[in-house]
């Protein structure tokens, strides 16, 4: 790169070019919103019809979850030479510490073993994944994930009021709104 | 046009600048790869921007390897946004006299 800059235009067009770069590594998270949006989907959706069909261990598909973030994992750690930026850090860093409380609550309200705390899992699950996915739209300055996020939030607060399977349809919604038409906007952003 | 701040106002470091605005932080190396400057050049750019107080330079240890962190300063942040608005001013007028 040389020194010294003749233009005006030629200023607009450094700056424009490493927004860009930077912004491209950014995009790249969209992988994440989309496998874990897509997983959450079939969970949901899975759920509510073992529960339909009377299996006894409905709520064992979540253990997909588990899975996706084994696989997630693997690939961050991949990834990590082009997400090498404090950007990319921090936004890995917020899913780390949502994912650690998903797991408390869930060892939690598996512990308690009472239907009332089971139809808690949901609304603080998705409170947690409202907080994260606008935590991670300001970091970005990606508007569609900060409206999503808070979206995520007042459905967390309407599954509060329904019963399980209501809840489960309700996590697709949100999911939608807050993992998937974010996630294919900063795609093809 | 108001006059450009010459030290944003060079290739590198109008890029470095543009670069730490979008991610607040980042390392010395993902500097070099999307700037695609050479570590020498690179190095010397971002002590200018030090010297001027734009950037603060942290240096540490990762995995028993020198860890070089650039972030922004909010003078370096008014700096840039001062440059920016510069610029913007110069097309508003070029736009008119069209």
């Amino acid at each position: 790169m040389k020194d010294s800059i003749y233009t005006p235009e030629e200023s607009v067009q450094i700056i424009d070019k490493m927004m860009q770069l930077t912004r491209t590594s950014i995009k790249q998270n969209y992988w994440y919103y989309l496998f874990f949006g897509i997983l959450v989907i079939i969970a949901s959706l899975g759920h509510l019809v073992l529960l339909k069909i009377g299996f006894p261990q409905a709520s064992a598909i979540w253990m997909l979850m588990f899975v996706g973030g084994i696989i997630a994992a693997v690939k961050s750690a991949r990834d990590k030479s082009l997400n090498n930026n404090a950007q990319s850090n921090q936004l890995g860093l917020i899913w780390l510490a949502v994912g650690f409380t998903y797991i408390t609550v869930i060892i939690g309200t598996a512990k308690i073993n009472n239907l009332e705390a089971m139809l808690l899992i949901n609304p603080i699950v998705f409170s947690l994944a409202g907080g994260a996915t606008f935590l991670s739209g300001t970091i970005m300055k990606f508007k569609p994930l900060i409206i999503g996020g808070l979206l995520m939030w007042l459905i967390a607060i309407a599954q509060l009021f329904v019963g399980l399977e209501i809840q489960l349809i309700l996590n697709v919604v949100a999911i939608v709104i807050g993992y998937l038409v974010p996630a294919y906007m900063l795609k093809y952003s | 046009m108001k006059a450009l701040d010459p030290i944003i106002h060079a290739q590198l470091r109008l890029a470095i600048m543009s670069v730490l605005t979008s991610v607040n932080k980042t390392d010395f190396n993902y500097l070099k790869e999307v700037t695609e400057s050479s570590s020498g050049n690179l190095s010397v750019q971002i002590n200018k921007l030090k010297d001027a107080g734009y950037v603060k330079v942290t240096k540490t240890f990762k995995n028993n390897y020198p860890l070089t962190e650039c972030a922004i300063t909010k003078k370096g942040s008014s700096a840039f946004e001062t440059y920016c608005e510069n610029l913007k001013s110069y097309f508003t007028k070029k736009n008119k006299n069209l």
